[in-house]
């Protein structure tokens, strides 16, 4: 065998243990061979010299209280699998009428976000727009009849145009920042479904 | 001999190996081949009780590109030798005894 494999073998049998004590097993067997192949022993010698991983392993682990081991790496009871689906189907009329229950209230939140966000919008176009009639009536008074009201009433238009613009930037920025929350949250969660895909 | 005996002896003489010079692990071996064939299977589980214990540490030293570790005794480990020649000592004097009825 040679060291390569020798180590492969040793580290998947030892995969039950924590990280720590499996890389510090690996390191020190890893080391036997190297020192005995630079005292001029062959490769395959040196590995055939020091024990087999079958025999270290079985070894190392009966060392090791069984509080240490990490139970999540060994493999997963085939026959668990049927009774996890069928517990899943069983329970159905319990989580699932749960489950439509907080995506309705979690989309109508949202839903509500954006219908005040649209308001905002109807206003800012609102009075964004009435600056126009308000300019045309002012100037009309004006040039008519009452050239102080006149006046004043052009004056209130750009005001009005004013309130209209700031509001309608705020629309947007706001629009804006609901956009890039939304898109973040629903990141936050395919990535995290990905992930745990991986652990399976 | 009692495997429990055994292994007190063993975990010493691998102290003994270390007390007056760090050594790395198959130097031990080497060390020890004149007075006892140990394995690396048998020197392994003692160095890491020992470590547990604190009678040695452990250091990593580069040798030849790779990491090579140290086996440095403690000023524990070197009080554990002293209690074991001290036990032999009263040991030794009850063997003698013991001969010494016999003998008679």
């Amino acid at each position: 065998m040679t060291k390569q494999d020798f180590l492969a073998e040793l580290s998947e049998r030892l995969k039950e243990l924590p990280a720590q004590d499996s890389a510090e097993a690996l390191a020190f067997w890893g080391e036997m061979i190297d020192d005995r192949m630079e005292d001029g022993t062959e490769e395959e010698s040196a590995v055939g010299a020091i024990g087999t991983p079958a025999a270290i392993a079985a070894q190392i682990l009966g060392e090791v209280p069984a509080s240490k081991r990490i139970p999540a790496l060994k493999e997963e009871k085939q026959g668990g699998r049927p009774w996890r689906t069928l517990l899943v189907i069983i329970g159905a009329p319990l989580w699932l009428p749960l489950l439509i229950a907080a995506i309705a209230v979690i989309l109508s939140l949202y839903i509500s976000v954006w219908a005040i966000l649209i308001s905002l919008w109807a206003a800012a176009i609102s009075v964004t727009v009435c600056t126009l009639p308000l300019l045309a009536l002012a100037v009309l008074s004006f040039i008519k009849t009452d050239a102080v009201g006149g006046l004043m009433g052009i004056g209130t238009a750009f005001i009005s145009l004013g309130i209209g613009l700031c509001l309608l930037v705020l629309s947007l920025y706001l629009s804006k920042l609901l956009c890039r929350l939304t898109v973040r949250m629903l990141h936050r969660k395919i990535p995290q479904d990905k992930f745990k895909e991986e652990r399976k | 001999m009692d495997i429990q005996l055994k292994r007190g002896l063993l975990d010493v003489c691998v102290l003994a190996a270390i007390k007056e010079q760090d050594a790395y692990g198959y130097q031990i071996i080497k060390d020890l081949k004149p007075y006892m064939e140990i394995s690396e299977s048998t020197l392994y589980p003692i160095l890491r009780r020992l470590e547990a214990a604190a009678l040695l540490t452990v250091r990593g030293a580069e040798h030849n590109g790779r990491l090579r570790k140290y086996y440095k005794i403690t000023s524990a480990g070197v009080q554990r030798i002293a209690d074991f020649k001290e036990e032999w000592n009263e040991l030794l004097s009850i063997y003698r005894f013991v001969t010494k009825e016999e003998a008679e």
